[in-house]
């Protein structure tokens, strides 16, 4: 179906995940029923005020009732109001006072905020006098790139072009070039001060869902049944246990201790012993535990006086717990906080919710109890349907209601304060934007989100193209890594289809971080009273009490209703869900075993696209697949006519997918062209299972028929299996081929190949960047790249490479390179460092300047140091820099102004120039200089160096096989074939037998003889071209079928015994080069502190003689080598010690005097130098502030 | 020893030498690949700031490419190369550089437009201009202009690649294939592929004399069912030139070339007593 995929990646973007989540997330006019304005309607001020409105204190305001309105009115529930809450273009506000709409590539080169003004919109009523509602702006919300309010979305771009006299006729492409930016570029991610940051994807447990489960608790097992409760932003787990007595407690959250069920459930109000039975009992096996509990909870013995019977009863008790010996007041108040906000508060949070709650803990009992005896397994903590991803959108819900709730109670604190009887309230200055933007803003720059946890927001990886896309569609788990949590790492069957089964990384998050598989859709979530009006209609009976008998139905967790025939329901709902009736994000299952309807309709659902089949034939035909490849239809029409459908994990586990509709011959019937799966097309889709099924063959045209593999018990078929990989495991050809390890360290390396990251990187001031110079589109590709646009972003360049052995200059990995292709431009590529400079201003009005700094700068270097620079400090662009050179001259004010002038003589102003990095050396490439948004200019230097591939540098192939040069051998050495051909690249023999990267040999002949024969090879999983195809490719291009070819020793010039196995094949350079990493230090810096050398290379630090080497020489008894470590070429020091027996402190040695004086005993005579290291000296330094006085006591050797 | 050239154009050379070994088989393949002197730009000298063309509009001497990757694709342009020309080191100059060591080009285009070795003027003797006129050096876009000046001197293979005349510099042991036509089922597709020179024919079977030319019997080599014929002391060179030479030039510099190495090589052997 790749007509289908094709049209997936036409239209909607690699990151389109991420964009649609902030689009649903961010206010816009026109969006009325935003997350935003959600949040903004249902934040409370205080616990006493309604939703969406500050009542201010009439006491403070001069007793006059004033409410101020944010949120939109209700009317039953439903939303009637005028939207109140919208965001704006991303802008800028000058120093000036000037706002400007800013375009990405500015926020980046100017070390800007990528964000946007969010504006309230607010109604003042005043003793019930409306006022007129003001629009104020409240804040600023970082944008992210390219979605609805981004600049460079659709329209929004036309306009800032027109607005700033840009080229109106260009093409989108020109446009987006005009603005900087480059065209192919997936956005999804946000910039903050200048640096590109992603929100990565969590992926946390379901929500409102009952779990349950066995835990190890004291070396017994318990059953436990688990609720993470969640309502707009608060989460809080409930949880009932079974211990070994029977009785089972309930744990509720924020309150210490367990408390038993059946209290909790009459404190509730279920006071009848009866209804707290009905609510739990399903089977007679559980029967005995529920009268167990219930008798339990009436023992005088254990409950005094009576026992609990009442509600009254099990409220008293309540209080005697948690609030014993308060006031009555405050126990009820703590008691009532415990029952209705506290305790699962995802059911409401009103005295009216609390049987509603207690029914809900019968539930969560029963199920605990049917784990109890059997009849019910344990949930799957793993399954993909018992877990939520967490988008962008979703993140920054959770920080922009925090920071709203804050700001609108520091507005009514505001109000409340600056309250003037004559002026009446002044909203607009009252409003502290700062307070929103900087929350928002901290979150995202640190990556610090509320609820403490950290790393939520990242650096962006532009390492490569495709290590960008694989950083925004990454999803990690928030399971700490230190614990081994052997069965979250392990690739679960649910994350088919969803989750890259190899592009994880390998160590400590193994199996934590992953990354979603190429085509997904996250679901947004819709309003469960859309899904229960369409139930009522189908005749759901509403929950009265417990009905064992019939099929029970639950909408996102909660059980809505009953209905007699389950099995039937389902059907309807999946049946009016392809009619279109019902919206696509529904999904549901049946559960035989227990009778259960599961529907769903919550956020975060993980889902994948599927064909539906009917009756052994797709629904979908030949000709709606052609409408959408002619832009007739889309996939939303698809969807509505129950062609295709996204199942989430739930569903997923009532159907049976077929993997192929058909198989393929070896070879075309009629052009005897051997076939694959990518190269046949299925021409009569959807024509009925009584037609056979006939393909076209991709080089002949011709049409033969082929046995269907669909059967009527099928429900659905996959669209193509090469889908269950991600972006990045999507770029190695012949995975299938490999063990699965090894396509593990390929994706992992993959994204640290270079090449070219994005086309706009010569105006772009990353501070770290590579470019390769001869690129090259892989000779063996596969689909996939077609969709990312990998061959127009590539990571590497084909190799002619020979696998045999060379001087012991290729053992263990090692590489032996053609120095004549490297000398001819082969794995060539820049790196780039950008340094930037700010004129900072300083307290008091001084501020930084760039200038050569003169004479009299304290700490100025000779003129030498500063003759690349103009006379405005500034260094010409292409001049050569090397060592510590200067990039820019800057001067500082002096560093404490106020400190007596007169006694250190004139204040000077101190150099403070940037700098090369001391191992580093290049040309400068660019020099940017713009002004900050505090109006201080700023200077970004970007000097590029180039990386000639040299001894020691990592290259790898897409099939994990990495290696380090290990020799460059001149070309007349290499060994050659009788025509000629020298290869670029020798690799070892042994890497291959025990590593079992069949695809790498497979890649090599298919990049000869696409060398060979002018065509790109196929090589996508499971459709690329066959092996056999290729061995008779080569037996066409005058090759031998194993690819092998006679060799002649370049040395001897002998003929090699073996024939030799060749071919071409796509390698990539790693970003770990010599160049980067070398480093040696005779002598250098020295710690302040402790004297010892600093610590590594970036610092021109020593090389560290650790414990085992210092061991090493013990055992040889080599003490003066110890001593030469460990004293005199680290921190050895010479102090004088006063040889006073009762003294014993460090004496001074008076340079001008050239006399030795003890200042505590004040000896001068018997006073001896002492060798000890620094660190010695510290100590006792150290100690004697401590007020432990150390005494140095000295002897004569024996 | 006799060398017999079987295929010779300008710039591609098939030939066979008789009695000799791998050694010396080897020593002339290295002769030829990267023993003959011959000119590449070694300095290339980049104008930086404004560039002004006749009318006096002004260009921008940013070059889409990097400078190093120009000057490197200006190294690698092969250019036609006069052999009395000197080594510098050797030059009269002292290694200063003249006229009888290097020789000076300039390169003066203005934007758009693609720069290719034709825009390599020589400033000096007209003829040794590169030997292909379309090797893209770089895309200028518009307001782009390079204005550069390079010096190209003598040097061999063996310092730098750049200086490497010959390419696909290739020999292999004579051999001999005897195809019993009851054994091998498609020896009829081997004979039609192969030039009818090397041909003999008899009812059983066909005797391939030599496989130069026709690769299809390299499918042949691992067959146990045909017999094959070595012989390491006669060998088929094959070689083509970039066209900084004639093909037969190479070949006659490099058989002289030898003789002369050997003979430094036995000049400076000190023998004892």
């Amino acid at each position: 179906m790749k007509e289908l995929v094709d049209y997936f990646f036409k239209n909607e973007s690699v990151v389109s995940h991420q964009i649609d989540s902030y689009n649903n997330f961010v206010a816009t006019l026109g969006n009325p029923n935003s997350v935003m304005q959600q949040i903004v309607d249902e934040t409370k001020v205080s616990d006493e005020d309604l939703p969406g409105t500050i009542v201010l204190d009439p006491s403070k305001v001069g007793g006059r009732d004033i409410k101020v309105y944010f949120g939109r009115t209700r009317d039953n529930g439903k939303f009637v109001g005028e939207q109140t809450i919208w965001v704006e273009r991303p802008e800028i506000k000058e120093a000036s006072g000037a706002s400007n709409q800013i375009v990405p590539n500015e926020a980046r080169l100017r070390d800007l905020n990528y964000m946007a003004p969010i504006f309230l919109k607010v109604r003042v009523v005043e003793d019930g006098q409306e006022k007129d509602s003001e629009s104020i702006k409240i804040g600023e919300v970082p944008v992210m790139v390219r979605s609805k309010i981004c600049t460079l979305y659709g329209n929004n771009l036309d306009q800032y072009i027109e607005k700033n006299n840009g080229p109106t006729n260009a093409s989108r492409k020109e446009k987006l070039q005009y603005v900087g930016e480059d065209p192919d570029d997936s956005g999804g991610y946000f910039i903050i001060g200048g640096s590109e940051r992603v929100i990565v994807s969590l992926e946390d447990l379901a929500p409102n869902k009952i779990l349950v489960e066995y835990e190890e608790k004291y070396e017994t097992r318990v059953e436990v049944a688990k609720v993470f409760s969640q309502k707009s932003g608060f989460r809080a787990m409930t949880a009932l246990e079974r211990g070994n007595d029977g009785v089972i407690n309930v744990s509720v959250p924020s309150v210490a201790g367990s408390i038993p069920l059946v209290i909790l459930m009459k404190a509730l109000g279920m006071s009848k012993d009866i209804d707290v039975h009905n609510s739990i009992a399903s089977l007679p096996q559980i029967e005995p535990i529920i009268y167990a509990n219930i008798e339990e909870s009436k023992s005088p013995k254990v409950f005094p006086p009576n026992g609990v019977n009442t509600t009254e009863d099990a409220i008293t008790y309540l209080e005697k717990r948690f609030a014993a010996g308060q006031a009555k007041e405050f126990r009820e108040k703590k008691i009532s906080q415990m029952l209705d906000r506290s305790l699962l508060p995802h059911l409401g949070d009103g005295v009216e919710d609390r049987l509603k709650k207690a029914i809900y803990l019968g539930r969560m009992a029963r199920s605990l109890l049917e784990l109890h005896v059997g009849v019910r397994k344990e949930d799957d903590k793993d399954h993909l349907a018992n877990k939520r991803i967490k988008l962008a959108g979703d993140l920054l819900d959770e920080l922009f209601r925090n920071a709203f709730q804050s700001i609108m109670k520091d507005l009514k604190y505001q109000l409340e304060r600056t309250y003037n009887r004559k002026k009446g309230i002044r909203l607009k200055p009252a409003v502290r934007q700062d307070l929103l933007t900087q929350k928002m803003l901290h979150a995202m720059a640190t990556g610090n989100w509320i609820g403490g946890r950290t790393g939520v927001s990242q650096l962006l990886d532009r390492v490569s193209n495709v290590s960008t896309l694989s950083h925004l569609r990454r999803v990690i788990s928030p399971l700490t890594r230190s614990q081994p949590h052997f069965e979250a790492r392990d690739l679960h069957p649910t994350q088919w289809g969803r989750i890259c089964p190899n592009e994880t990384p390998e160590g400590q998050n193994c199996g934590l971080v992953k990354n979603a598989a190429l085509i997904i859709n996250v679901t947004e979530g819709i309003d469960p009273e859309e899904v229960m009006a369409f139930l009522r209609s189908l005749k759901v009976e509403e929950v009265k009490g417990e009905n064992a008998e019939t099929g029970r139905v639950y909408l996102n967790g909660d059980l809505v209703g009953y209905y007699d025939d389950p099995e039937a329901l389902t059907r309807e709902i999946r049946e009016e869900r392809r009619n279109g009736n019902l919206s696509s994000e529904v999904n549901v299952r049946y559960d035989p075993s227990t009778r259960e309807v599961i529907i769903n309709c919550d956020r975060g659902r993980l889902r994948r696209p599927l064909l539906v089949t009917r009756n052994g034939d797709t629904v979908i035909t030949d000709r709606m697949l052609k409408e959408l490849e002619e832009g007739e239809v889309g996939i939303e029409d698809l969807l509505k006519k129950g062609a295709v459908e996204y199942l989430d994990a739930e569903e997923e586990e009532n159907v049976f997918i077929a993997v192929y509709a058909y198989n393929i011959p070896e070879r075309c019937p009629k052009c005897s062209e051997f076939l694959s799966r990518n190269s046949v097309r299925w021409i009569n889709p959807g024509q009925g299972a009584e037609n056979p099924i006939i393909l076209e063959c991709g080089h002949c045209h011709a049409n033969f028929e082929v046995e269907r593999l669909l059967t009527d018990k099928h429900t659905h078929v996959e669209i193509d299996p090469s889908l269950i990989l991600g972006v990045v495991a999507s770029i190695i050809p012949y995975p299938e081929h490999n063990s699965s390890p090894r396509i593990t360290m390929a994706a992992a390396m993959t994204k640290q190949s270079i090449g070219l990251s994005s086309t706009n990187f010569r105006i772009r001031s990353d501070t770290r960047g590579h470019v390769l110079h001869y690129l090259q589109v892989p000779l063996v590709r596969t689909r996939v790249m077609d969709f990312i646009k990998y061959e127009k972003r590539p990571g590497g360049q084909n190799f002619v490479v020979a696998i045999l052995s060379y001087q012991g200059y290729n053992i263990q990995d090692a590489l032996v390179f053609n120095r004549a292709s490297v000398e001819r431009g082969l794995g060539r590529s820049t790196f780039f460092r950008t340094y930037s400079a700010e004129e900072r201003r300083y307290p008091g009005g001084q501020e930084d300047k760039f200038e050569i700094p003169s004479h009299d700068v304290l700490g100025a270097r000779s003129e030498e140091y500063y003759k690349n620079l103009d006379e405005s400090g500034i260094i010409f662009p292409e001049s050569y820099v090397e060592g510590s050179d200067v990039l820019v001259g800057k001067t500082s004010p002096p560093r404490f102004l106020e400190e007596g002038a007169e006694k250190l003589g004139p204040q000077r102003r101190r150099e403070s120039s940037v700098t090369m990095r001391p191992n580093e050396k290049g040309y400068v490439d660019n020099v940017i200089l713009t002004v900050s948004e505090s109006n201080s200019r700023v200077l970004k230097i970007r000097v590029r160096s180039e990386r000639i591939p040299e001894l020691g540098d990592k290259f790898a192939s897409r099939h994990g096989q990495k290696g380090v040069i290990g020799a460059l051998v001149p070309q007349d050495d290499m060994p050659f074939t009788e025509e000629g051909v020298i290869p670029d690249l020798l690799i070892n023999p042994h890497a291959i037998p025990s590593r079992m990267t069949v695809g790498h040999l497979l890649e090599m002949i298919g990049g000869k003889i696409a060398a060979q024969q002018g065509r790109i090879i196929d090589g996508t999983i499971f459709g690329g071209e066959p092996e056999k195809s290729l061995r008779e490719g080569l037996v066409k291009s005058g090759f031998r079928y194993s690819s092998t070819e006679v060799m002649y020793d370049g040395i001897t010039g002998e003929k090699f015994k073996a024939d030799i196995f060749t071919g071409v094949i796509y390698y990539q350079k790693l970003h770990h080069m010599v160049a980067g990493k070398f480093h040696a230090r005779s002598r250098g810096p020295v710690q302040i502190l402790t004297r010892q050398p600093t610590e590594g290379r970036s610092r021109q630090g020593g090389l560290r003689f650790g414990e085992m080497e210092r061991d090493t020489l013990i055992a040889h008894g080599a003490a003066m080598v110890i001593k030469d470590r460990l004293l005199d070429q680290s921190d050895g020091t010479i102090i004088y010690v006063c040889g006073n027996p009762s003294c014993g402190h460090i004496a001074i040695l008076d340079r001008r005097k050239g006399t030795l004086r003890c200042p505590v005993c004040g000896n001068t005579g018997n006073i001896y130098p002492v060798e000890t290291s620094y660190a010695f000296k510290l100590m006792r330094d150290e100690l004697s502030s401590m007020g432990v006085m150390m005494r140095l006591i000295l002897g004569d050797l024996k | 020893m006799s060398l017999k050239i079987i295929e010779s154009s300008d710039r591609f050379m098939r030939f066979s030498v008789s009695e000799i070994n791998p050694s010396i088989a080897n020593a002339l393949r290295r002769t030829i690949m990267d023993d003959i002197p011959k000119l590449a730009i070694d300095k290339v000298i980049f104008h930086h700031g404004q560039i002004r063309d006749n009318e006096g509009n002004v260009y921008d001497s940013s070059l889409p490419l990097f400078d190093e990757i120009v000057a490197h694709r200006l190294a690698l342009v092969p250019l036609i190369t006069d052999p009395k020309m000197n080594f510098r080191e050797e030059c009269s100059c002292k290694g200063e550089g003249c006229p009888l060591c290097t020789m000076s080009y300039s390169i003066n285009r203005i934007g758009p437009g693609l720069v290719t070795s034709a825009d390599l003027q020589p400033l000096g003797n007209p003829e040794l201009v590169p030997s292909d006129l379309e090797i893209p050096i770089v895309k200028l876009g518009p307001k782009q202009a390079i204005l550069v000046t390079a010096e190209a001197r003598m040097g061999r293979g063996s310092e730098h690649a750049k200086w490497c005349v010959t390419s696909g510099v290739a020999y292999k042991y004579h051999r001999e294939y005897v195809v019993k036509k009851s054994e091998i089922e498609n020896w009829q597709n081997f004979k039609d592929k192969c030039p009818g020179s090397v041909i003999s024919e008899n009812d059983k079977e066909i005797r391939f004399t030599d496989d130069y030319g026709c690769t299809l019997l390299y499918q042949l080599l691992d067959n146990p069912n045909v017999e094959r014929f070595e012989d390491p002391t006669t060998y088929i060179f094959q070689f083509e030139t970039d066209g900084s030479y004639k093909a037969i030039d190479v070949l006659e510099y490099a058989l002289k070339r030898l003789p002369q190495r050997l003979n430094t090589l036995l000049d400076s052997l000190v023998v004892q007593d």
